[in-house]
């Protein structure tokens, strides 16, 4: 992996995603989120007033944290997401996941913690943001996995992006 | 009279954890890949013990889906289903603002969940504002705090779900 990945203003490529009433259906169901706004496209628009289902956010929250996973490597340790919804996600939007690495703090020699803020558009506006925290092994080395961290060791990390 | 005024009850939440609850089973892998299935995440580390072995001794929850360990089946011979979130359904009817959206979510990830685990949880109600007019309608926005321990009570994970509640 090349390490302009891992430095502040690198974009991330950008990914897709289409979303379909089964899509939507199939991450509320698997999420055991049974509200009818997200599977029941005749109470979303009548009772609910909404223009059709829309994705819950489980279901949005596992494709941010997919998107970034997908990119730095399954290995990528997930410390914080913070998500706004702004529009509701509905079938056939077409989601647009942008990404801009907007922090780095070093955790030691191998382990960075980054935050990058994530956007997912539909139709060029936005659907909603994201701020990820996740930690990183810049040196490929399998004991520097940040997995590996004990669980002090992690809490301090998210301590850490806190400030 | 203050128009912002808050119901007694309300005020001795602010807080408080108002509402324990327990999982209502074990985490189980099958549950989690279905949702990763749904998503399409190929990650191994949800998938494939031998992979998942070198980072985390063996396969792990997406941790998209910590707060849906609390949530039951939608039906089950024997229990009766809870809501999720109760707090949340117990402030709209405690303020009188029937309906409610999800504006900001932000989820905190400790320890992984792991195959067999029994996930807990703690609902806190944190701060409530006052009334506020929007597109949607009349009504007030309010923060519960959710905070998530195993069954050797290490911490999982915390969550802040930002909330408006309104009526049309």
């Amino acid at each position: 992996m090349n390490n302009k990945f891992f430095e502040v203003n690198n974009v991330l490529s950008s990914a897709s995603h289409i979303a379909t009433v089964k899509s939507i259906q199939n991450g509320a169901v698997s999420s055991r989120d049974w509200q009818p706004l997200h599977t029941n496209q005749t109470w979303a628009m009548s009772e609910g007033k909404l223009p059709n289902i829309i994705m819950n956010n489980y279901t949005l929250n596992g494709l941010i944290i997919k998107y970034i996973t997908d990119i730095y490597g399954h290995a990528t340790r997930i410390g914080k997401v913070s998500f706004k919804m702004k529009k509701p996600i509905c079938p056939e939007d077409v989601l647009e996941f942008q990404g801009l690495v907007i922090h780095k703090q070093k955790i030691d020699d191998s382990r960075s913690l980054l935050q990058v803020d994530v956007r997912v558009q539909v139709d060029k506006k936005i659907s909603a943001s994201a701020k990820v925290i996740l930690a990183v092994n810049e040196s490929g080395e399998p004991l520097a996995s940040p997995w590996k961290l004990s669980p002090s060791e992690w809490s301090a990390c998210l301590k850490l992006c806190q400030n | 009279m203050d128009k912002n005024a808050l119901p007694e009850k309300i005020k001795n939440w602010l807080g408080k954890t108002v509402i324990t609850e327990a999982s209502p089973f074990e985490v189980q892998s099958v549950l989690w890949q279905n949702f990763c299935s749904a998503i399409e995440d190929s990650n191994p580390l949800y998938w494939n013990q031998i992979e998942a072995s070198e980072h985390t001794n063996m396969t792990i929850a997406h941790p998209a889906l910590l707060p849906s360990w609390l949530h039951d089946f939608e039906w089950h011979p024997e229990r009766e289903r809870r809501m999720p979130m109760e707090l949340h359904f117990l402030v709209k009817k405690a303020l009188d603002l029937p309906l409610g959206i999800v504006t900001e979510v932000e989820i905190e990830f400790h320890e992984p969940v792991v195959q067999g685990d029994r996930i807990s949880a703690e609902q806190k109600l944190l701060s409530v504002s006052d009334k506020v007019d929007t597109k949607l309608g009349k009504g007030r926005y309010w923060i519960i705090e959710v905070i998530y321990k195993n069954q050797s009570n290490e911490l999982v994970g915390m969550q802040k779900i930002h909330f408006l509640g309104y009526k049309k």
